[in-house]
């Protein structure tokens, strides 16, 4: 059990410059920092461990904007969320985490078949879109929502509009049906 | 070394890191005080000493963290009236130059070191009881607004010096009080 009243005061003393708070904090706050990315990150436990490590680092050298008045768990936390969201841009930035095929349960065995042909015929046409158009359809698809984030929506809609005409129009070509 | 020793190392460094930044950034700020001291007054070894010592003051409170950088940059503040006050009066009342302005300072001078430190010794006063640490609030602030005005008023004499640390302490007394009272 966290006991949220302890670490505020932890983090209060040391962010009026109390150095002994800072090793109680962070053996408190770590741990939580961990969880949370994890499950922020779908289980990727490595760069759970960065993310939090990083967001920690960022925390205690800003501790002096630490508003007392504020819950010091959900202010760490709020580190680690951006932390975790800008790991998680630059993994969809990198690829690094392909459209992942996950088939529905209870299919026979040549639905399934069929069913994963289509992902990967998609997954080739997609790979020869424009990187811009294959950006904003990867975003859709997964729950990257850096892209959206950063675009207005009227032009996320627009963008994610032209991409998907443009994917539409070259599986027409190969594949002659949609 | 487990992730947990490399992560408190990590965060150790930065919390170190940040209050070493927060100390240059006092000592640059008396360096900024300094320069403008010494462009609008006469210099003497007195305004080094207490540049110097207004330096130390800004590194460590900084360094330290907490009230007493939250009290030394309001005091820094609080201070820039005084610095500012003889070189107005000087301008105004000798025509921008004061040769015995050191040994037999103006009354005007004097009084007006008084008043400019006492208003702002009433603020931040008032101030420093709104602060979770009042105490170490008030110190730093009284402090570095008494060095900061001494490089102003300072160089009217040890009557201006005065000036400002009884202005300062009796401001600061009365600021504090009808807060308290207040609350």
């Amino acid at each position: 059990m966290v006991d949220r009243a302890q670490l505020t005061a932890w983090m209060t003393a040391a962010a009026d410059g109390d150095r002994a708070a800072v090793d109680p904090l962070f053996h408190a706050l770590s741990p939580l920092a961990v969880a949370y990315a994890t499950r922020m990150l779908g289980g990727d436990r490595a760069l759970a461990e960065d993310c939090a490590q990083d967001a920690l680092v960022g925390l205690f050298g800003q501790l002096e904007r630490f508003d007392r008045a504020r819950d010091a768990l959900t202010w760490a936390l709020t580190h680690v969320t951006w932390q975790c969201r800008t790991a998680r841009r630059r993994r969809t930035r990198r690829a690094e985490a392909p459209l992942a095929y996950a088939p529905e349960p209870g299919l026979d065995g040549r639905t399934l078949a069929e069913e994963r042909d289509l992902v990967r015929a998609a997954l080739a046409e997609l790979a020869l879109l424009e990187p811009r158009d294959a950006e904003v359809i990867a975003a859709a698809l997964t729950d990257a929502d850096a892209l959206r984030d950063a675009l207005a929506p009227a032009t996320y809609r627009k963008r994610l509009e032209r991409a998907l005409t443009r994917l539409r129009s070259a599986w027409r070509a190969r594949h002659d049906a949609v | 070394m487990t992730p947990s020793s490399s992560g408190l190392r990590a965060v150790r460094a930065a919390y170190g890191r940040a209050h070493l930044v927060a100390g240059a950034r006092g000592v640059a700020i008396a360096g900024a005080l300094s320069v403008l001291a010494v462009g609008l007054h006469r210099t003497t070894d007195a305004t080094w000493l207490v540049a110097g010592i207004l330096a130390i003051t800004l590194g460590v409170l900084g360094w330290r963290g907490g009230p007493s950088r939250r009290g030394s940059l309001a005091g820094v503040l609080a201070g820039v009236p005084p610095l500012l006050a003889p070189g107005l009066v000087t301008l105004l009342s000798h025509g921008g130059h004061c040769p015995s302005c050191a040994t037999a300072p103006s009354l005007a001078c004097v009084l007006l070191c008084f008043g400019t430190s006492a208003l702002v010794g009433a603020a931040v006063g008032h101030h420093a009881t709104r602060d979770a640490s009042p105490r170490r609030f008030a110190l730093a602030a009284i402090a570095t607004a008494a060095l900061t005005g001494a490089l102003g008023c300072g160089t009217t004499g040890v009557g201006g010096a005065i000036g400002v640390g009884i202005g300062l302490v009796a401001g600061g007394l009365t600021g504090w009080v009808t807060a308290e009272r207040a609350i």
